[in-house]
């Protein structure tokens, strides 16, 4: 049987999408189930005077109205942040309470107020809109340098000035000296603009308590079931894990909008005990767009500074990060640890300062938002790249190669340490610029572009080559740095006395094809049949422990605590294979499903040393019956894909339309183990990256209302508004983690915003086009042509 | 928006008449319209009205007036309202003409609306005014019944509370189904929550993502727009019922050979707008296949997978 690891097997799960058959939350119907519909805070910022719920109460239907002021005393503490991130001089990040319901004080449109429980979905919110909430509403403020001046609307009372944290990496003392003597300084002042995550699933939440038993079942669209029943019983609601489990089934796509902890997951658990029944939420898209955590909205001044030969001396960041109106799970995180950190891109920059301030807004908190904290370093390093290439009038390739880290395997050559605290694993890239530019062509584009210009068409080509961090870890490290979990992962083999295999796996799959890609491993590794293996997860009650998916972990943690324990299976199966060989264990080989005794033809299958473990009537003495075992990994380092993204684009000067006319993602994500799969994560990528660069973007007034909050309004690519992606990849396996892979969940959206915003650039130079804030929506552009060209 | 209807009723004009201009009566007949009070200026009233429809729940107040009154043969009624989500602003003219001992009574009008109620889509408000105005002839005639006249005489600022099942009968997958539904239950509710056919998904309120995309006698249709109260005589095919002999239908196999799915939750949808797509033209290019998705989300793909899936299943159907 040839090995299935490495090819592009057709998906396991696909047969249950394609006939309808998938099984979401929303799907999920018990027996005397009951629905929720919350009353949400319609202001920004306000106090709340008084709640008056009779007639909601006494509405058709209605089981119950439950407020923040009943909830409280059942509580241990307020929705957590998962990471904590201290002030420079070491005070402990504010970190106000944010209860599920709110309480006395709401702080953003869609903060939860009450919950009214009916009979029928129709009947909870007809009632919902009979709960008069008094407010007296307070000054809104959503714009993140100005809410951190003083004078601003005042979130929080012991929150000064809004500011959560201020944070820096780096030699603030040396980049200042290296900047002040630079030759050359490119600077750039931007907004990466605030985005919604927009799974296509919108959110739901079902509480089952069951009182016999007193025990609490929570079925919830989340990407990382065991981290919610973490936060949720140890940090909310008190309650003894043991009591808890948590479902998450088919997960519609997460981006990021799917791992916080979230009110609603507490207010169904709480009111199904209070009412004795089960309670259903269901988020509307209206609902999801105000309550989803949101990502990016940082305001970012950033400098490069070059000496007279081209060669990058100082990189000095200033952001202001929004954290929204509270502190979500990995909100702190994503700033500093997530953004800051990456501030070495691929270049040798001798001298980087980071200085990060977080701020609470009146607005949706934030949270991941697919790459997460990547995506926002790498557009500030490649924009700066290209426009000091365009700046010195020297090639952007060119200005790239001559400060490229050079090649290192980190085997032979160690790894590479950063000015801001990592070790890059392994990387050559070179050979994956080199790649990129022979699929894009990059000679002949140029020279096409030079001839379009000679007769008024202006197209652009846009570079980014980028690294980014997966897998963060390990955990004596992040906990060092705040984390205030693990950051390891649980995988169980569990071989059936047939020799078929259940996988219990703590990572989630929520469209990344973990069925697939995990049976290939276990297929590779013990000789079996693909359809001999069954990949369990998303149930805390089966599966042992696990962090969950996000980050780009699954294969590079995930996978490698299976495999963890596919070589233990080997290990004992080996023994038992001995036995039954009535041969030594080292004369035994393992292939293709069998222990063989070497130059013999004597061997016994798989299927039969599992057999035997569970029927171990001839077995070897001393040994335990059954083979099952559960392996934690937890990395030595993060792990770093890299890669060089193009975009072609053709800018419409009369009309300021920007047609994306290619697109090349030319990525090393190390070791592979289903090509096709990582050709559809990168394609999703790139498009959630292009979907930022050129439409996306959460609008808020000044009251706080988000303006854009429905499909009508907020833009995101339609298959009409992209090319056919032209990817390509480069292998460099990870040295430190035994499958040697890295990740390739998030890659393209970080390589693709700043490729695209590049690209627009590099077209509109020689027009006088110096800058464009994002998205590069036609009006914007054909408004920044026009006062270039006054 | 135009709304327009006509009815037969066994009274002579003046007695219609008399229902048209009592406050009470268009208070009780005229759907949504939740309170009516007299204003000081004649045949002028605050008006207000509470919407029931799909997604939409919500209070709108503002006026209704008479006016350009010819006894006992029309006069013309216009509304003006405004709640939190939107705007309503509508005018119509109600006709009486003697038909032997009868009366036909006619109405014609035009209905403006803004904010999100305007959002609901073309189909789907055009089908509600149907049925608005098909309700409040039906009502009128209630009216008019013997034993129903002594109770006209009602207070002022009647309160609206009735809700009605109506009985619908619908061919789902091949099979004839027949429930009563309320008039406010979308067809992807029917189909999820009442047929338990979960294939189909809800992803927005505003038929801007595709994912309930089912089809309807022929036509791949958004089912979060349309009523189930409308589905009333169709034929539709959900995902479930796309290859019903167990089989993958040469669509869901493109998917699955050219991974055209990754979560699957807006598969469903996309798989049966390209089933219409592929009715249309079997042969279309890649062009015309991103043309014909581009009224369905997906947030995993980026979609060069799912116009690779459904070229497959073009050249598998030949």
């Amino acid at each position: 049987m040839a090995s299935v690891r490495g090819q592009s097997v057709k998906r396991v799960e696909d047969k249950r999408f394609i006939t309808g058959e998938g099984r979401y939350v929303d799907d999920i119907v018990l027996p005397k189930m009951t629905y929720a519909a919350i009353v949400r805070s319609p202001h920004a910022h306000a106090e709340i005077k008084g709640i008056d719920s009779s007639a909601a109460s006494s509405a058709a239907g209605v089981v119950a109205v439950l407020t923040g002021q009943e909830m409280a005393p059942d509580l241990v503490g307020g929705l957590p942040a998962g990471w904590q991130v201290d002030f420079k001089n070491g005070d402990t990040m504010k970190e106000p309470p944010h209860p599920p319901l709110a309480v006395d004080k709401v702080r953003y449109v869609g903060d939860a107020v009450a919950v009214v429980i009916a009979e029928t979905p129709a009947q909870a919110v007809d009632a919902a809109e009979l709960v008069d909430v008094d407010y007296n509403v307070l000054k809104a403020i959503v714009d993140v340098v100005k809410a951190a001046e003083p004078g601003a609307p005042q979130i929080f009372d012991d929150v000064p000035n809004n500011i959560v944290f201020d944070w820096g990496l780096g030699d603030e003392e040396k980049t200042d000296k290296a900047m002040a003597d630079a030759h050359h300084v490119t600077t750039i002042e931007f907004d990466n603009q605030r985005l919604v995550c927009n799974a296509i699933e919108p959110r739901c939440a079902i509480g089952d308590y069951d009182g016999a038993r007193d025990h609490y079942t929570l079925y919830t669209t989340t990407q990382n079931p065991h981290v919610i029943r973490l936060l949720m019983c140890a940090f909310v609601m008190g309650l003894p894990e043991h009591k808890v489990r948590i479902v998450s089934p088919d997960v519609g796509g997460g981006f990021g909008s799917k791992i916080p902890h979230y009110a609603e997951e507490v207010i169904v658990v709480w009111s199904s005990k209070k009412v004795g029944r089960p309670v259903k939420w269901t988020a509307e898209r209206s609902e999801s767009f105000i309550t989803d955590t949101h990502g990016r909205d940082h305001h970012t001044k950033a400098e490069m500074g070059f000496d007279q030969d081209e060669n990058m001396v100082g990189l000095r960041v200033k952001t202001f990060a929004s954290m929204g109106a509270y502190l979500s799970t990995f909100g702190p995180c994503i700033p500093t640890y997530l953004h800051g950190t990456l501030m070495q891109g691929l270049y040798t920059t001798p001298a980087v300062y980071v200085d990060v301030t977080a701020v609470f807004t009146t607005t949706t908190p934030v949270d991941a938002l697919r790459g997460a904290g990547r995506p926002e370093a790498t557009y500030l390093i490649e924009r700066l790249v290209d426009q000091a290439a365009h700046e010195m009038e020297v090639d952007p390739v060119e200005l790239r190669r001559k400060n490229f880290i050079p090649p290192f395997d980190g085997v032979n050559q160690p790894g590479y340490e950063t000015q801001v605290a990592l070790v890059y694993d392994s990387g050559d890239y070179e050979a994956v610029l080199k790649k990129a530019l022979d699929m894009a062509g990059y000679e002949e584009l140029r020279l096409e572009q030079a001839a379009a210009r000679e007769q008024g068409r202006y197209i652009g080509i846009g570079l980014s080559t980028y690294i980014e961090a997966c897998g963060i870890a390990p955990s004596a490290v992040v906990g060092s740095l705040g984390a205030r979990a693990g950051l390891y992962e649980s995988g169980t083999v569990r071989v059936q006395p047939t020799g078929k295999v259940t996988v219990l796996t703590g990572s989630h799959s929520h469209g990344q094809g973990h069925d697939t890609t995990f049976a290939q491993l276990v297929s590779d590794s013990l000789g079996i049949p693909m359809e001999d293996v069954e990949i369990v997860h998303g149930d805390t009650d089966l599966v042992p422990f696990g962090m969950g998916t996000y980050g780009s972990r699954s294969l590079a943690v995930g996978g490698v605590a299976i495999s963890m324990s596919l070589d233990k299976v080997k290990e004992k199966g080996a023994k038992i294979a001995a036995h039954l060989l009535e041969a030594a264990e080292e004369d035994l080989e393992f292939a293709e499903g069998s222990w063989t005794v070497k130059g013999t033809d004597r061997s016994v299958g798989f299927g039969d040393v599992a057999l035997t473990a569970y029927v171990p009537h001839n077995y070897p003495e001393g040994l335990e019956p059954g083979m099952e075992f559960t392996s934690f990994y937890d990395p030595a380092n993060f792990t770093f894909p890299y890669g060089a993204h193009i975009a072609v684009v053709d800018v419409d000067v009369e009309t300021g339309v920007v047609k994306l006319k290619r697109y090349i993602a030319c990525d090393d994500v190390g070791n592979v183990v289903n090509p096709m799969i990582v050709d559809g994560q990168v394609h999703g990528g790139v498009t959630h990256g292009i979907g930022q660069a050129l439409m996306e973007g959460a609008i808020y007034d000044d009251e706080g209302q988000l303006v854009n909050g429905s499909y009508m309004d907020y833009a995101m690519p339609r298959a009409d508004d992209l090319p056919s992606f032209e990817t390509g990849r480069t292998v460099t396996p990870c040295p430190h983690n035994p499958l040697g892979a890295k990740g390739a969940g998030e890659t393209g959206t970080i390589g693709s915003t700043p490729a695209v915003v590049n690209a627009v650039i590099d077209a509109l130079w020689p027009l006088g086009v110096r800058h464009l804030e994002m998205p590069l929506t036609p009006q914007r552009v054909w408004q920044a042509i026009r006062d270039a060209s006054n | 928006m135009h709304l327009e209807g006509s009815h037969q009723l066994a009274a002579s004009p003046q007695a219609v008449w008399k229902l048209l201009n009592d406050p009470d009566v268009l208070a009780r007949l005229t759907p949504g319209l939740a309170e009516l009070n007299s204003q000081e200026k004649e045949d002028s009233y605050e008006a207000v009205f509470q919407i029931k429809m799909g997604p939409i729940n919500s209070g709108f107040t503002g006026t209704l007036e008479v006016r350009d009154k010819s006894e006992p043969l029309s006069y013309r009624l216009v509304i003006g309202v405004k709640g939190r989500i939107g705007t309503i602003d509508a005018e119509g003219t109600f006709g009486l003409r003697p038909k032997g001992s009868d009366t036909d009574v006619s109405f014609s009008g035009d209905a403006r609306m803004t904010g999100v109620i305007a959002r609901m889509g073309q189909r789907v408000l055009s089908g509600v005014a149907k049925m608005f105005t098909n309700q409040f002839f039906q009502g009128l005639e209630r009216e008019l019944l013997p034993v129903q006249g002594a109770v006209i005489s009602g207070r002022a600022g009647f309160t609206q509370e009735a809700s009605m099942a109506i009985p619908i009968g619908v061919t789902v997958n091949g099979e004839q189904r027949e429930h009563e539904v309320e008039p406010r239950l979308l067809l992807v509710q029917y189909l999820r929550e009442v047929l338990t056919l979960t294939g189909t998904h809800v992803g927005c309120d505003t038929s801007s993502c595709g994912a309930c995309t089912v089809i309807f006698n022929g036509r791949a249709v958004k089912s979060c727009t349309l009523l189930a109260v409308q589905a009333d005589g169709a034929e539709i095919t959900t995902i479930e019922g796309l290859a019903p002999d167990g089989e993958l239908h040469p669509i869901q196999n493109g998917f699955h050979q050219e991974h055209g799915l990754q979560c699957g939750f807006c598969t469903p949808g996309m798989i049966l707008t390209a089933w219409q797509l592929l009715e249309r033209n079997p042969d279309p290019t890649d062009d015309e296949i991103r043309h014909g998705i581009e009224g369905n989300y997906c947030r995993c793909t980026g979609y060069d997978n799912i116009v690779r899936s459904v070229k497959h299943a073009a050249n598998e159907l030949g």
